[in-house]
Parts: structure tokens; C-alpha cells; sequence
């Protein structure tokens, strides 16, 4: 079966000043079956946002390929059309820059359903975002709809964001940090309705987050990738790879999470590691990127680059054990 | 919140400029008006204008020079009186001139001193002219040289004789004693700068490797800066502030004992609403502003001690017609103008306090025409008097026509009219707003355009314009019309260059005529010549004058110091000259004395 | 329709509504009514509110209400002009530097640059030996070239910002064609800065057509408001006229309501517009 979505050894890098490159994405391969869930985590600043950008089809890599199904993006000759740019939506991190704050609910829902021609005249399209709203949760509908963003709460805003993100009937949707923005409490029904989507749709998602918790409680059974500076460090199923990490940097992450609850999990302690700053982008350090703050670091960590992720990890160590 | 907003704040601020601006106007006159301070008895205070320090220097040929202190610090030879042809003694005591008027010979004051102490010297008048022609002085137009027998005598001697240029000579004031300027004589002399500034008929097209040298003695002129000027004067320069000069007498000065007012204040001049609230708040001795009747009336209301003069401008103003241009192009449109415009209704708008210039377009007014123009000349002319029926009759006759509503067709559509005004002179403004209001009544469509002074100047030079609100005959400071007939017809004359007027009319070559009237010095035969242009003034009609301008002099008689002339006093004549230079001659001769403390 | 209910239940808006609605008639049907005499009388100058001069008259005895009726129309239209012209041009060059970035930001930038430190005036008094403006349509374009960059400089700042917020992003891939995401999307977020910058355009628009007048860009009308009180300040000296009051004051009556009512109505459309400034309900 053909993947909703694969990126071979995709490469990102931004020119910044004084002639060098920010690699915020090196190498990366990854597939997202068709209906299937992928979860990526790691800390802020590793490149997981800047990816989910290449996912979604608004950032053309600098190198590599991008497909969606069989079409290959940003190829010669390539041209967006309609229905290949609605394949993958999107559920933001900030719901309230997310929504455009001069309109109300129903407009933002409304308007581009009307502008695909989905629905016709003023009762359609009030029913079709009734029964939107009522899927995502958000009832009385008829309340929700006349509302504007900065009257709803943060987790009643990403309801909204998911509703604008399936209508269109995407294949996937890319959820960046979707819950992080959200109050503890409302986080856990915001993943179930998500899960929901994916079961009962077969809408696939890609979500990205810092919080291994959620990771654990919306990605169990499903694969997930560890980003470390632009690369995947670590690949495999989510509880797997959570209860037996095999790369330090996924231990040192793990280590710094507080006891088991996933709905008590905030943010992540102080990780033990030699920094706790990531090494600048721009100038990654030689041999394995993640040495000079891996506290198992050895000589050949410094000097030879960390063997490809083929066998899970991409780690020297690793791989000797 | 990430979103900005636009605060309505600057809207309400700048809301309230424009409240704010004519009630701060309103609240500074409040407060100049009910700062009492007790007035300083004996003090004259004037008004005028000189650089804020430190841009004020102090050297009189220089830009800004002495401002408005010049007057009481520098004397001339003479006052000239223009309405009697009199002669003020000042430096001078007597003159004498040869009968072919080549050779002007001035007995200079005895024991006349200049402010640091050294005596004053015939040289020193004689240095005073040779770097005037650094400066371009008129007089040189006339002058051969300047000699001196001996240190009392100064004697000017003439290539062409003229009576304008002996007032020129014998009013300039002696401003450059040798002993701080003559460094400079030999470099004018050798370079014959007095040719240079001569211009006039004769003008050479000056050498240009002559020219620059000229100018840059002329810099090291500029560069002298004396801080207080050295005159002759009775007053001598104590402060210079931003706001404020004050002036003490110069004790040494031979008429010391005349001189009964020690000290004099100058306030800055700023506008003329500047000066009507110094005169409410009764803080000016004498002022001339422009002045509208009910401000005046008002200050004299509030201030019993001001009386209010209006002595003669020696100018007339009214509207220039360009005879380049239909429809003026046309003498008998002109013709029908002067006689469809209510002049007096201009006056009374414009400068009620003059005087409506009567039917005979001359290019001078009542008085001067009678006093200048041969008898038989105002009879033989036909006055135009208002009457619109006429005028209507008239265009009608020269084939123009009217539309049911009144306005004017010509060959080429209806007539529009473009009326300018000079910014910053009210009455023209006034004077071309009233023509406007009017001629749009009479059904000439009429648009006015107010320009900066150099702009204005440039359109009329140009002759791109109908109609301009403009000074018409100017007698100057010689009380002379002469100065009006070459405005009027001299080729390059300010008005004939703005009107288009051939410099041949009627088979009579004007331009010549004009620019020879100068040199006639015989009266009888000037009375003929200024009887022929003044008929084709009247004929052809290229200004229409409207009124003759009265000025509004103020004086506080009483208050301070006492003693100004009645109105009908000749000395006032030599007001348009210089206001300045009346008061001070005034203070310096005991005419103004001092209020006494009780 | 939703628009105008909320804008007639903004108290502020309607009342602003309502007065330039009397300006617009004013202007409009006034003339016709009460014709304007420019004939001067000057024996009837200064007087005080009559029965046939309700608002008194002038220094040369005319009519003031007639003058401000007729005024109108001359200080609407200059006021309209000037701020249509200078948001068309803000808006044109702000939107281009602003979406366009690059280069073209880059010219764009300076040209604002260049245009905000260049005096106003003197460049007036050029123009004024070039050429002649008659009717109020160039008047207010000459006007406007000096009232566009400011807002052309905070729409520029405004796209920058707004274009980088992920409702655009959601916009662009859900397909939405470019014309849609500048009208519906970009659009609505700048009225509130736009329509407080028009109000301060047309508003500024009766000062400096003074100056403007005074120059000699523009022919000299009595009637126009701000002429109306420059000449009873500078010119007339009504100021120290106390029998004045009424011809001294009617201009800045005018003039103040006009400007309160732009702003009631600028308030009510930022309201409307935005709303997060709206009332609960």
C-alpha cells in the first residue's frame, strides 16, 4: 500500500548570516501509511516544527523527495493543485494566531466551505458547520458558531482548528503540539476525539510533540521517531521504544519525566545531561552530534559519525550493546 | 493579546489643535493684555525686527546688520520731508548746489563724534558711499565721486544731475567711519566698484573677472562683525536679545541737550497681530501695523492715551490688468472694468481707513496729480464712475455676451478670470477677495490665487496672470510721481513688464519719455512730460488703482513719553521712507519728551 | 446587513453616522436653499446672530451661516478625496512591500522613507509654480501625497507580522486562492488601522488646505472652513473684535463637529470591524 505521505532523505537548511546554513532537517526518512498515526518527538529548537512544515507542503525541502500518495512535490514541472494541497491539513500549536480573530466561528468554518463549493446558500452552510461543530464536540452548535476565537477557551479554539482541518476531508492532518497550548484537563479528551477521527475516518495523523506522556496516550501501538537536531536518533513503536529506550538522549528525556500518571505529565524537569543547551545548528558538532552532552560519551563518538537508523537507533553505543 | 490595535488617541489630540490654536492665539492676547506692568516713564518703547542673537552682528553692510535699532544709531545728512521738499538737518547742517546741479556741497555738524570717541570727518561720509557701491547703492546711478575739501565739507559731484538723486545722497545715513572701514576703500577705488554699482543707462556688462573681485572684498566686508555698531546716532546699542534691544542715549552727542529721552526699547515686530496686542496692552510708544478699524477702534477704547494717525502711504493700490490676454487685451474691456468695479466698496473692505481713488486713473492720486500735473490735464479727461449699466453696455457693444444667468461669453466661452495676491499683505489679500466677490456678481467667473512674494513676483514678470492685486504708483520716499510713470511705462518697469503695455502708444514713445523723467530737472518741463503719461495712464488704462493707502499710525501719547505731532504735521510725509527713521529724528530733536514722574 | 445592525446598535458610530449624514445634506441640499452672497457690506460687518443672519456675519458684512453651508461641500469633499487618495496609495504600496518582501520591500521602504522626511510645503510651493489645481478630486490628491506614508509604513509592519500567523498558513493549505486570503483574511484585520488613519487624513486634510491656499496650489475660497478661521484670526482681526464672537466661532464649531463626528464614526467601524472591542452581549 502506497503511504499517504513519505519524505526520503529530506534535507532543510536555511541560510543565515555570514554565509553559513541552519541545518534544521538532515536526512530524514520517514513513511505515514494510510490512515496510520506517526509521532515525533523531542525538545524544542530539534526541527520537529520546521518538518512539519514539509509535511504539510508549504516548506519545500532543500533536498530530497516529497510525496503525498504517488505525486512526488516540488519536482520540475511540479504545480499544486486543489485537491493535492487539501490531502494534509493542519491543527496548530497556538489556536488563537490559528484562527483568524476578526471572524466568527462560523465564517472561518463556513467561508472555505462555500469557497470549495461544498455546500450552497446560507442554510447549508449552517447546517454543515452545525453538524461539524457537533462532531468536534462543540455544542449547543448554534452557540459555539456565533462566537468569535477570543471568546472560547484554548481547548474550544483547537475543537474549532480540528473542525476547519477534517472538513475539507483530508488523508492527513498534521498536528503540531496541538494540546501543549491547553489546559491540563481538557488535553486528554482533545487526543481521544483526534483518536476518534482516526479510527473512525482512517484520517491519518502526524503528531508532534515534546511530551512523551501524550505521545505514549495518543501514539501507542503506532510508530515514533526521535528528532535530535535535525535527525531521527531513534525509530519504533511508541511503548516499545518508551519503556526500552535504546539512545541516551531518549533516556535522559525519559528520566526527566515525572511518575507515570500521563494527565499529571508537565513540563519536563531538568534533563540529565552534560548541557542542557543544544549545540548551535549551524556548527554541529563533529562525530555524533548528540556527544557533547551525551554523559556516555567516547572517543568515537567525537570522531565518526553515528551509524544510520536501520537497525532503530543511530547511536555508536547503541548498536555495540 | 498579540494583536495590535491603532489608539484613537492622536485623533482626540489633534482635535483639539485646531480648537487650541485660535484660543491660544485668543489666551497670549489675554495675557499680554493683563500683565500690567507699570510702564517705565521716559522709556520709548518701539517695535521692529533684527536677527536673534547670536546671528545679530552689528555690522550694517552685512545681511541683518543692525535691524531695527539702524535709525537711532545712524544718521544721515538730511530728513527729507516729501509733501514740502524740506531738509532736516542732521549730520549735515547746509548744502549748496552748483546751477547745473553737477556739484553738491554739504556742510558737515561741528563736534559730531562717533560712538567710540573719534571725531567725525568728511572721509568718513566719503567711505560710507564707496562701500555703498560694494552694495549696489542707487545713488551711484548719478554719482561721479565723493571728495572732500576738508574734514567739514563733503562734496558730491554728479555725471547726471537729478532731484531724485540728491534726496538719494543727502538721506543716506553714515554708517562706515574710516578708522573701522577704510581698509577697504583702496581695493573699490582701484577696482572702480563705483562704476560697477552705477548700472543705470550706461551699464557696461560687468567683467566677470571684475565682478569677483568685487565680491570678495565685499565677503571680507560681511566678516566684520562689531557686535555694537559705531554711529554717530543719539542712541547707542546696550542689549540685544531675542526679544528685546535696548538703546541708551550716546552722551557725547552734540545735541546731547535736545535730546530729552535717554532710552529707548525695541520689541520684536513678529506680526502685525503682535503688534495690535502690544497696543492693547498700551507696551508700544508707536507703530504704523496694518490694522483693521474695529482692532483699532478697539485699542483706543482700552487705551485712552493712544491716538491714532493716518497719514498718507504716498501708494496707491489696486488691480494690474494684463493686456497681453483677452479679454484685457482689449483697452475698452478695461475701460468697461473701471467703470463696472465699486472701488470705494473695495476700500471700505480692504483698508477702510484710506482714501477711494477717485475717477481719474492718473497713476497718482488727488493731491499729487494737482500738486505735479499741468492744470488743463484732469480737465480734458473723462473720469470713469461707477456705473455697471455702462460697463454691461459697453462689453455688449464689443460683442460679448450674457447667459440667462448672468455670466459673461466671450468668442472662446464664458470669462474666467485668475486674480492674484502676494501671501502676507492682507490688504491686497482683502483688495483682490472684494474685486473677486464682485466681478463674480458682475458675472466673470474668478479665481484668486495666493502666492509667496517670489512666486507672485515671478507670474507677474511673466505675465502669467489676468488680473493681480498689486501696489500701483509708488512715490517712495521722494514724494516724487516720477517713480510711478516709470513703474507704469519705463521698458522693464515693474508694471509695464507685468501689464504687457507697448512701450509706444498713441505714436508717443513712452519707455524714453520715462526713463528720462529722472534727469528733467526742470520743473516746468517735467510737469509736461508727467501731464502726457498720466493722460495715457488714464487712457490705456493698464491698473486700475483703488484706494490710496492711509497708514495707521499709532502713538501713545502720554503714557510713557509725550509730545507727537498733529496729523497734518510735514514730517509724518517722511513716514513711507522709513517709521523708524521719523521717531528717532523725533526723540533726537526734543520734538517727543519725556512723562515726568508725578 | 449584520454589519449595519452592529454599527446602528454602536451608539458612538451612529451618532457620528447621523452628523456627517446632516454634513452630507448640508452640503447637498444647502446651497440650494440658502444662496451665498459673496457681495460685501462692509457697514454690516461683525454683527451678532440676528433673525437674518443667524450666525452673524462677517468682516465684510456677509452671511456666516451661508458661507458654512456652502463650505460644505468643499470641506467633505477635500476631506473624502484626501483620504480615499491616501489609502488607495497606503494601501497599494504597504500591501506590495509588505506581501512581497524582498527587493521590492526594499524599494518600497524607501520611497516611504523618502516621502515621510520630505517637507511638505516647501515641495507645495513648487508644485504651486507648475501647476494649478481647480477641483476638489486633484486638490485631494495633492493632498494625499503627503498623507499616505505613515499608513502605508504601518500596513507594511501589519502584513509582515499578520502573514507569518498561522491562519494564514491553515488558509494556504486549504487552497484558498490568494485574492481570497488578502480580502478575507489579511483585509479585515487592517480596517481598524485603516479607518482610523483615513479619519486623521481627512481630518488633517482642513488644516493644511490652508496652508495649501496660502500657497497659491489651490485658488483662495472664503468659504472653506479653515479659510473662514484664518481670516478671522489673522486677517480680519475679528479675534479682538468682541462683538466678533459668533463669526469667530462658527468655522471652529464647525470644524470640531465635523472631526468629532469622523472619529464617533472611525470608533464604530474599528468596533464593528473588531471584535474584540465590541461589547459583550
Amino acid at each position: 500500500m502506497i503511504p499517504v505521505l513519505s519524505l526520503r532523505d529530506v534535507h532543510v537548511e536555511f541560510p543565515v548570516s555570514g554565509g553559513r546554513f541552519l541545518r534544521a532537517v538532515q536526512g530524514v526518512d520517514l513513511e505515514i501509511p494510510e490512515g496510520g498515526i506517526v509521532t515525533l518527538v523531542g525538545e524544542s529548537g530539534c526541527g520537529k516544527s520546521t518538518l512539519g512544515k514539509v509535511l504539510l507542503g508549504v516548506l519545500p525541502p532543500t533536498r530530497g523527495t516529497v510525496c503525498f500518495e504517488e505525486s512526488r512535490l516540488w519536482g520540475r514541472g511540479f504545480r499544486w493543485t486543489r485537491e493535492l494541497r487539501l490531502r494534509v491539513q493542519v491543527v496548530h500549536q497556538d489556536s488563537y494566531a490559528s484562527l483568524n480573530p476578526v471572524h466568527r466561528v462560523d465564517t472561518i468554518l463556513g467561508g472555505p466551505l462555500r469557497a470549495h463549493g461544498l455546500v450552497r446558500g446560507v442554510q447549508e452552510t449552517r447546517r454543515a458547520v452545525r453538524e461539524l461543530l457537533e462532531r468536534v464536540g462543540l455544542t449547543p452548535a448554534d452557540y459555539f458558531a456565533a462566537k468569535h476565537p477570543f471568546q472560547l477557551s484554548g481547548g474550544q479554539r483547537q475543537r474549532v482548528a480540528l473542525a476547519r482541518a477534517l472538513m475539507l476531508r483530508p488523508r492527513l492532518i498534521l498536528a503540531d503540539e496541538p494540546v501543549s497550548g491547553v489546559d491540563a484537563s481538557v488535553r486528554l479528551s482533545i487526543l481521544e476525539l483526534m483518536k476518534e477521527l482516526n479510527r473512525q475516518e482512517g484520517i491519518a495523523f502526524a503528531y508532534i510533540t515534546h511530551d512523551l506522556a501524550t505521545a505514549r496516550f495518543f501514539g501507542a501501538g503506532h510508530p515514533m521517531g526521535v528528532m535530535y537536531l535535525g535527525r531521527l536518533v531513534e525509530w519504533g513503536e511508541v511503548g516499545s521504544l518508551l519503556d526500552n529506550p535504546r539512545h541516551p538522549y531518549l533516556k535522559a528525556l525519559l528520566a526527566a519525566l515525572p511518575p507515570p500518571d500521563p494527565l499529571l505529565a508537565r513540563e519536563m524537569g531538568p534533563l540529565p545531561l552534560k548541557s542542557l543547551d543544544l549545540p548551535d545548528p549551524t556548527a554541529p558538532p563533529a562525530g555524533c552530534p548528540f556527544n557533547p552532552r551525551c554523559l556516555q560519551a567516547e572517543a568515537r563518538c567525537e570522531s565518526g559519525p553515528p551509524p544510520s537508523l536501520l537497525e532503530g537507533v543511530a547511536c555508536h553505543l547503541a548498536r555495540a550493546r | 493579546m498579540r494583536t495590535t490595535r491603532p489608539t484613537l488617541l492622536p485623533l482626540r489630540a489633534g482635535l483639539l489643535r485646531v480648537a487650541g490654536l485660535a484660543w491660544l492665539v485668543g489666551f497670549l492676547v489675554l495675557l499680554v493684555a493683563c500683565t500690567s506692568r507699570p510702564p517705565p516713564l521716559g522709556v520709548f518703547y518701539g517695535a521692529g525686527e533684527w536677527d536673534i542673537p547670536p546671528a545679530y552682528h552689528g555690522n550694517p553692510w552685512a545681511p541683518g546688520g543692525v535691524g531695527a535699532a539702524a535709525p537711532y544709531v545712524y544718521e544721515p545728512l538730511f530728513v527729507y520731508l516729501a509733501s514740502t521738499g524740506q531738509y532736516l538737518p542732521r549730520l549735515g547742517t547746509s548744502f549748496t548746489e552748483s546751477p547745473d546741479g553737477r556739484e553738491l556741497r554739504v556742510e558737515l555738524r561741528p563736534g559730531s563724534a562717533w560712538h567710540d570717541g573719534k571725531p567725525l570727518s568728511s572721509r568718513d561720509v566719503q567711505c560710507t558711499f564707496y562701500l555703498g557701491a560694494l552694495r549696489g547703492l542707487p545713488v551711484w546711478a548719478y554719482l561721479d565721486s565723493v571728495e572732500c575739501p576738508d574734514p567739514a565739507t563733503v562734496l558730491f559731484r554728479f555725471r547726471k544731475p537729478s532731484p531724485l538723486g540728491r534726496v538719494d545722497a543727502l538721506t543716506e545715513p553714515i554708517t562706515s567711519p574710516v578708522h573701522l572701514f577704510g581698509q577697504h576703500l583702496p581695493a573699490v577705488l582701484e577696482l572702480g566698484g563705483t562704476r560697477v554699482a552705477g548700472g543705470g543707462g550706461d551699464a557696461q556688462p560687468p567683467d566677470p573677472e571684475l565682478a569677483a573681485r568685487l565680491r570678495a572684498v565685499r565677503e571680507v566686508l560681511f566678516r566684520f562683525q562689531p557686535a555694537r555698531p559705531v554711529g554717530t546716532g543719539p542712541y547707542r546699542i546696550g542689549r540685544v536679545a531675542s526679544a528685546e534691544m535696548s538703546l541708551e542715549a550716546f552722551l557725547e552727542h552734540p545735541e546731547i541737550g535736545r535730546l530729552a529721552v535717554r532710552r529707548v526699547r525695541l520689541l520684536r515686530w513678529g506680526s502685525n497681530e503682535v503688534i495690535w496686542s502690544y497696543l492693547l496692552a498700551g507696551q508700544v510708544d508707536a507703530a504704523a501695523p496694518a490694522c483693521p478699524p474695529d482692532v483699532a477702534r478697539e485699542i483706543l477704547r482700552r487705551r485712552p492715551t493712544v491716538r491714532m494717525l493716518t497719514p498718507p502711504d504716498l501708494a496707491d493700490l489696486g488691480v494690474l490688468l494684463n493686456t497681453r490676454r483677452p479679454p484685457f487685451e482689449d483697452v475698452r474691456v478695461r475701460q468697461a472694468l473701471a467703470r463696472a468695479l465699486d472701488r470705494d466698496l473695495v476700500r471700505r473692505v480692504a483698508s477702510p481707513f484710506s482714501e477711494t481713488f477717485g475717477g481719474f486713473q492718473v497713476g497718482m492720486g488727488q493731491q499729487t496729480a494737482r500738486n505735479w500735473l499741468p492744470p488743463e490735464t484732469l480737465a480734458s479727461l473723462d473720469p470713469y464712475e461707477l456705473d455697471p449699466d455702462r460697463a454691461v453696455r459697453e462689453l455688449e457693444d464689443l460683442g460679448l455676451r450674457r447667459d440667462p444667468r448672468g455670466r459673461w461669453f466671450g468668442p472662446e466661452g464664458p470669462v474666467r478670470l485668475e486674480l492674484l495676491a502676494p501671501e502676507g499683505q492682507s490688504d491686497l489679500v482683502l483688495l483682490a477677495e472684494t474685486v473677486a466677490a464682485q466681478l463674480e456678481t458682475f458675472g466673470m467667473e474668478t479665481e484668486i490665487r495666493v502666492l509667496k512674494r517670489d512666486l507672485y513676483s515671478a507670474r507677474l514678470a511673466d505675465g502669467d496672470f489676468d488680473l493681480a492685486a498689486s501696489f500701483g504708483g509708488q512715490l517712495g520716499r521722494y514724494g516724487d510721481p516720477t517713480l510711478a510713470m516709470e513703474r507704469f511705462f519705463m521698458p522693464g518697469g515693474q508694471l509695464q513688464r507685468a501689464s504687457g503695455l507697448p512701450t509706444t502708444l498713441q505714436g508717443l514713445d513712452v519707455g524714453a519719455l520715462s526713463s528720462g523723467l529722472r534727469l528733467v530737472r526742470d520743473p516746468l518741463a517735467k510737469k509736461e512730460t508727467l501731464g502726457r503719461l498720466a493722460r495715457l495712464a488714464h487712457q490705456e488704462l493698464p491698473f486700475l488703482a483703488c484706494f490710496e493707502k492711509r497708514l495707521t499710525l499709532f502713538l501713545n501719547d502720554g503714557a510713557r513719553v509725550r509730545g507727537w505731532p498733529a496729523e497734518e504735521d510735514p514730517w509724518w510725509t517722511a513716514l513711507p521712507a522709513g517709521a523708524e527713521t521719523v521717531y528717532a529724528t523725533m526723540l533726537a530733536t526734543g520734538r517727543v519728551l519725556p512723562v515726568e514722574a508725578r | 446587513m449584520n454589519a449595519w445592525r452592529t454599527l446602528a446598535r454602536n451608539r458612538r458610530a451612529l451618532l457620528g453616522l447621523m452628523g456627517l449624514a446632516f454634513f452630507l445634506l448640508m452640503a447637498l441640499l444647502g446651497p440650494e436653499l440658502l444662496p451665498l452672497d459673496r457681495m460685501p457690506d462692509p457697514d454690516r460687518r461683525f454683527e451678532p446672530p440676528s433673525l437674518a443672519h443667524l450666525l452673524g456675519t462677517d468682516y465684510a458684512g456677509r452671511d456666516t451661516l451661508a458661507q458654512l453651508v456652502h463650505g460644505s461641500r468643499d470641506i467633505i469633499q477635500i476631506s473624502f478625496f484626501t483620504g480615499f487618495f491616501a489609502v488607495v496609495l497606503a494601501l497599494t504600496v504597504g500591501l506590495t512591500a509588505g506581501l512581497m518582501g524582498g527587493w521590492i520591500d526594499e524599494i518600497l521602504t524607501a520611497l516611504i522613507d523618502v516621502f515621510l522626511t520630505v517637507p511638505q510645503f516647501p515641495v507645495m510651493a513648487i508644485l504651486a509654480a507648475l501647476v494649478r489645481v481647480g477641483d476638489p478630486v486633484t486638490f485631494g490628491l495633492v493632498l494625499a501625497l503627503w498623507a499616505w506614508p505613515g499608513l502605508a509604513r504601518s500596513l507594511r509592519s501589519q502584513v509582515r507580522a499578520l502573514r507569518e500567523r498561522e491562519f494564514i498558513e491553515a488558509a494556504r493549505v486549504m487552497a484558498l486562492s490568494p485574492v481570497w486570503i488578502l480580502t478575507r483574511e489579511l483585509l479585515p484585520n487592517l480596517v481598524p488601522l485603516i479607518s482610523v488613519d483615513f479619519i486623521r487624513v481627512a481630518r488633517d486634510a482642513i488644516t493644511i488646505s490652508v496652508g495649501i491656499m496660502l500657497l497659491g496650489l489651490v485658488p483662495l475660497k472664503v468659504e472653506n472652513w479653515g479659510m473662514m478661521l484664518n481670516m478671522a484670526t489673522f486677517q480680519s482681526g475679528a479675534l479682538y473684535v468682541p462683538r466678533a464672537w459668533a463669526y469667530l466661532l462658527s468655522p471652529l464649531v464647525a470644524i470640531v463637529a465635523f472631526q468629532f463626528c469622523l472619529i464617533q464614526l472611525a470608533s464604530g467601524i474599528e468596533e464593528m470591524v473588531d471584535p474584540r472591542l465590541r461589547r459583550r452581549t
